[in-house]
């Protein structure tokens, strides 16, 4: 490779020699080393040093899952709750309107609220949501023991 | 070049890449300018297509081929890389190719970097009157020193075709300039028997 960087070298001179004397071509003094070195910058790549992107860190991943799932189960059980809430009073209101434009007190508000089930369902939901965390062998073992007492 | 083909895996080498290209621009860097210098005309072109032209090289390393040589293949780019700016030209100035060729003497007068003599000004002019495809051909020949089973899979024409071109540019600058001037010790008879 070196003697050929040297006959490069001299064919280099020549070509640069038969176009300035032939054809009165020039170029600007120190052109190739300079042109050199801004191709060399604009392809070669830099050695930068690795980062994990943010998006590749499982842990931060797992904790924003377990926030998003926290804060949306939170936030669906008390708009839920209070869902069920309206719908009891509506229901109870205008069974209340009706008593007292027939005249009618057959089913007293009273009675009416006593007779519908607590909806707000607090306990069941803890349930729902407990059962998320349960394992899914012990969910295995308590359907195989239902199916047994049943039998 | 001793070893092509080792070389060739250095420069698609992720380890030895950045160092064998560096190599690249000392072997073919001037070479590859002379030959876009003669196709786009002025300098300021030439350095913005030479510099084009090696960037698509570093990006095209691993689908090299190796059906040509490393230097036909880079100069063939560099060809394209001139087609492809001289294109580019017309359709900014709305002018083709031949215009482009016609307006060679103007450019080259224009040229800062154009520092002809009345002899060379007088090649110049009989070049600038060789149709497009000759021009090339001649350069590539007369200057670039190619042979013509090169300067064919660059131009992508017949070997034939190309040896018939160049003989008619030679004479035809021959018949409009006095004497060709003389390279490496030929005469311009002898270029016919190359």
């Amino acid at each position: 490779m070196e003697t050929n960087d040297k006959i490069n070298q001299m064919n280099d001179d020549e070509l640069n020699k038969i176009h300035s004397d032939s054809l009165g071509l020039n170029v600007p003094e120190n052109y190739f080393f300079e042109s050199k070195n801004r191709i060399l910058n604009k392809v070669v790549t830099k050695e930068e040093p690795k980062t994990i992107p943010f998006y590749r860190k499982k842990t931060i991943w797992f904790a924003a899952a377990t926030l998003t799932l926290f804060l949306g189960l939170t936030v669906c059980n008390k708009y839920a709750a209070l869902d069920e809430q309206k719908i009891a009073d509506q229901l109870t209101d205008s069974i209340a309107q009706i008593d007292n434009e027939n005249g009618a007190t057959a089913v007293s508000k009273n009675n009416f609220n006593n007779q519908i089930p607590n909806i707000s369902l607090t306990a069941e939901n803890d349930i729902l949501v407990s059962s998320l965390f349960v394992e899914e062998k012990e969910v295995d073992q308590y359907i195989t023991n239902c199916i047994l007492e049943d039998m | 070049m001793a070893n092509e083909s080792d070389f060739i895996d250095q420069l698609i080498s992720e380890t030895h890449r950045d160092n064998a290209f560096k190599k690249l621009l000392d072997l073919y860097q001037v070479r590859l300018y002379w030959h876009i210098r003669k196709l786009v005309i002025t300098h300021e072109n030439a350095d913005d297509v030479l510099q084009n032209t090696f960037i698509r090289v570093y990006k095209s390393l691993a689908n090299f081929s190796q059906q040509s040589s490393l230097y036909t293949w880079m100069y063939k780019i560099a060809y394209n890389e001139s087609i492809r700016f001289l294109e580019q030209n017309k359709n900014k100035h709305s002018i083709s190719i031949e215009d482009v060729n016609t307006k060679y003497l103007n450019c080259l007068l224009e040229d800062t970097f154009f520092e002809g003599d009345a002899m060379q000004l007088k090649l110049q002019t009989a070049v600038s009157e060789l149709n497009y495809k000759q021009r090339q051909i001649f350069n590539m020949k007369y200057y670039d020193d190619l042979k013509f089973r090169e300067i064919a899979t660059i131009l992508e024409m017949k070997e034939g075709t190309i040896k018939t071109l160049y003989y008619n540019a030679v004479k035809f600058i021959e018949n409009n300039i006095e004497i060709l001037p003389v390279k490496k010790g030929e005469s311009v008879q002898n270029t016919e028997n190359i």
